[in-house]
């Protein structure tokens, strides 16, 4: 009995491991000036893509980006002070993006020099993406993004200048590069 | 005869109507008439159908409120959701150009 509870133990990480990160930061809402909490399951996803207007070709776009998600999970904070927050805030979410199946495709650490970090990982299964990670931290900003589904940074290229979404310059050929030669933390 | 024989004459004894009887009798007929000659939605008018309808018409308002008060609260749910879409695909978007010009000044 004993035994299995600790073949359990052991096992039970291993099996929920997958493109969903576990990440609670709740507890820097309560420091945070700003924050944005973003869950949005499966049945929402679908529902929420029911009213993209399908003639308005961006709206479309995403629509369709949308279609093959399956969650969207985003934490983001703002701060009135440096060092409101520290690594240890995130470093459990980045241990996750060790597991297997994760790949980060961008990696830089600054944070000693500049204050800044950011990861950008892809969980691939089957040859199949089907995650996205990304965890970006600023001096007073912290965003962790968590994409389920069929999705890839370039999508967001497609829909760039659309409700928002910013020109990302030059990323294309930086993901082309990264993705020719993949390796962790190589910008470190 | 005796006092039973009595009692049973006095009682099969005939009698004449009373004076208002012939005129009771047309007014019934008259009123049977009426009735039969009333048009068929008229029933609808009649006290036991009007609280039958009374408590349809009030049951078919509730439901309909109901269906209706839960499509807009879907509605209302799917644009939230797809206005929370939007944010998260923009927050994405700048923090994926950030980290392109982090890449970049390195």
């Amino acid at each position: 009995m004993k035994r299995t509870l600790i073949i359990l133990l052991f096992v039970m990480p291993l099996a929920a491991q997958g493109p969903k990160l576990n990440f609670n930061l709740d507890h820097l809402a309560s420091k945070a000036a700003e924050k944005v909490s973003i869950t949005l399951d499966g049945s929402l996803l679908q529902l929420g893509a029911k009213f993209l207007d399908n003639k308005d070709p961006d709206s479309a776009k995403v629509k369709s980006l949308v279609q093959g998600l399956s969650g969207i999970y985003l934490r983001s904070f703002e701060f009135d002070s440096d060092n409101a927050f520290s690594s240890r805030d995130y470093d459990d979410i980045r241990k996750q993006l060790e597991a297997p199946g994760w790949s980060c495709i961008i990696s830089v650490r600054t944070r000693k020099e500049k204050g800044e970090d950011a990861d950008i990982c892809l969980f691939q299964k089957d040859g199949k993406i089907s995650g996205l990670a990304l965890i970006a931290v600023e001096p007073r900003q912290l965003t962790v993004v968590n994409i389920l589904g069929s999705i890839t940074p370039e999508q967001f290229m497609d829909l760039q200048g659309f409700a928002g979404i910013p020109h990302v310059e030059g990323l294309d050929k930086e993901l082309d590069k990264k993705k020719s030669a993949p390796k962790k933390k190589d910008e470190e | 005869m005796d006092r039973m024989e009595e009692k049973l004459k006095q009682a099969l004894q005939r009698r004449d109507p009373s004076p208002d009887f012939s005129a009771r009798v047309m007014a019934r007929i008259a009123e049977e008439k009426t009735r039969r000659e009333q048009p068929w939605w008229r029933i609808w008018f009649a006290p036991s159908w009007r609280m039958a309808m009374t408590g349809g018409l009030a049951c078919l308002l509730l439901v309909g409120a109901g269906v209706g008060y839960r499509e807009y609260r879907e509605r209302q749910r799917a644009l939230e959701a797809r206005d929370q879409i939007l944010q998260a695909l923009q927050i994405t978007g700048t923090q994926l150009n950030r980290v392109n010009r982090m890449v970049h000044q390195q």
